[in-house]
């Protein structure tokens, strides 16, 4: 069985990920479902961080030409709707940066475990299995909203960046400051589950923070 | 910036620890407290504590002589008038606290800076009646002082800004870690912080020990905090968490983001408040 790959560059893991796999497609290109990988058996790996429509389609796509288990990063998603609708075997939260190289799964298929372990092992990523997927696991999601405060927060002229980052790593021994956080994660996931959560659960208060969405937009820095 | 004097007004567990911080740091502190016995009491405290860490080698018996030096209680009404800097940390009450201020504005020299160590009132609210505004702001410490590095420097809307700048590099110098910012609900920490419970009490939505579990250790084995939320609120107190939750709420006119969850309210209606009573979200009863 090989391991086919699907990813786009937004994805922190983008060049590391290619070296584990047999076949490699980019989904920014146009001819990516065509490959002849699908007709052979195969696993896929989907390490793309893109907004739920994006998700969708390509999932469709998927259904369409293979019926491969799907090990997917949902980590900007509502990962129980996609559990429930695709044959996701597992579901991930890679595209989270994690300070101890830790990221939570969802494992549905028991029979891949071995394989899905050793995969994340050569990343040098360890597995915690939660009981489910929700919107955007626990850690994402929760770090997610923090980060957006902070962002809202220096919007208002509440502090300078350093001392909201000094404040929380002091006052709460935070282990990282929320825009060092946001740093490392990068402003897609971020926008891509904050709008998610906001989309399906119609609450404002996961509402973006324009100065974290044009971030990811403009690929400026604070 | 020298500051060799301070007044600490009030003696629970903030002032007393405030005190010891700056008695630590080279500094002449004097605590007082409205009731005399309880600053008398906190000095106890603080000399016990000292005695504790010399024992644990934390602290030379010269160290700890040098702080007993520094370290004394005072009459509130017989504060040194040319103490350099004043810090309030009695009740959150808001008349309280102005009626405290109104009494030192006009008590201590012109030099004297005078800050509240209040965690959720306003800094401008709190000196709207006096002369001196600009030598005015909010000193936020966090407990215990003497371990917490932070200091939240508020600065209100007429404080002086080079005075916050000197302050600034003052508590870096001594080994704090401080943040400025301006005055606003709940500053940084009880602000930003607040999703941290918040979005782990919707993750969970009911009570759920085991869902509680699992997010707590995923946010300390993945995200790499010291304390998962559930286990953090039992210890600061369900009600003393909720109760900042609501005011911060209050404070932002009832945005979502900050809104409490309902499982708050009945753990603080059903008397589970944590650690403190032996059952919050989790047990600790013995059997």
């Amino acid at each position: 069985m090989i391991n086919i790959i699907i990813a786009n560059n937004y994805h922190p893991l983008y060049s590391k990920v290619q070296a584990l796999a047999d076949v490699f497609l980019n989904i920014s290109d146009p001819d990516w479902e065509n490959h002849e990988a699908f007709k052979k058996p195969h696993l896929i790996f989907d390490f793309c961080v893109n907004s739920g429509s994006e998700k969708e389609a390509i999932f469709q796509k998927l259904n369409f030409i293979s019926s491969a288990p799907i090990i997917s990063d949902l980590a900007c998603h509502w990962g129980d709707y996609f559990i429930k609708r695709y044959p996701i075997a597992a579901a991930h939260s890679a595209s989270f940066y994690s300070p101890k190289n830790k990221i939570e799964i969802k494992l549905i298929d028991q029979s891949l475990k071995n394989h899905i372990e050793d995969f994340f092992q050569k990343l040098e990523l360890e597995l915690l299995y939660v009981t489910e997927a929700g919107i955007g696991f626990h850690y994402p999601r929760t770090i997610s909203m923090i980060i957006n405060e902070a962002f809202l927060a220096y919007e208002d002229h509440l502090a300078e960046t350093k001392d909201i980052d000094q404040a929380m790593k002091y006052g709460v021994n935070y282990p990282q400051g929320p825009f060092e956080w946001a740093e490392k994660i990068g402003p897609r996931p971020l926008v891509m589950l904050l709008d998610e959560l906001y989309q399906v659960t119609g609450s404002p208060r996961y509402r973006v923070s324009p100065k974290l969405r044009s971030e990811m937009l403009l690929g400026s820095y604070l | 910036m020298e500051i060799k004097k301070v007044a600490v007004l009030g003696a629970g567990t903030m002032g007393r620890g405030i005190a010891q911080w700056f008695a630590q740091a080279g500094v002449k502190v004097q605590l007082a407290d409205q009731m005399e016995e309880v600053a008398f009491s906190a000095e106890t405290k603080v000399h016990e504590s000292w005695e504790k860490l010399q024992a644990k080698n934390k602290f030379t018996s010269d160290d700890v002589e040098k702080f007993k030096k520094n370290f004394s209680v005072a009459d509130p009404e017989k504060f040194d008038q040319d103490t350099d800097l004043l810090i309030e940390a009695i009740i959150e009450k808001m008349e309280i606290k102005q009626t405290v201020f109104s009494k030192y504005d006009s008590y201590f020299s012109e030099k004297t800076i005078i800050a509240s160590n209040t965690s959720s009132l306003s800094i401008d609210e709190m000196a709207k009646e006096l002369t001196h505004k600009e030598r005015f702001l909010g000193l936020h410490f966090f407990n215990p002082a003497t371990i917490m590095k932070l200091v939240e420097i508020v600065r209100g809307s007429k404080t002086d800004n080079s005075l916050v700048n000197d302050l600034y590099q003052w508590f870096d110098q001594k080994g704090k870690k401080p943040a400025i910012c301006n005055n606003a609900p709940g500053f940084i920490v009880n602000r930003v912080a607040r999703n941290f419970y918040g979005e782990s009490l919707r993750l969970v939505g009911h009570e759920n020990t085991e869902k509680m579990l699992e997010v707590d250790t995923i946010m300390k084995e993945v995200g790499g905090f010291k304390m998962g939320p559930f286990e953090l609120m039992d210890l600061i107190g369900i009600d003393v968490n909720y109760e900042v939750t609501k005011s911060v709420w209050k404070s932002f006119y009832f945005e979502d983001r900050f809104a409490p969850h309902a499982l708050q309210r009945k753990m603080v209606e059903s008397g589970r408040l944590g650690k403190k009573t032996k059952e919050g979200f989790y047990n600790y009863k013995k059997d």
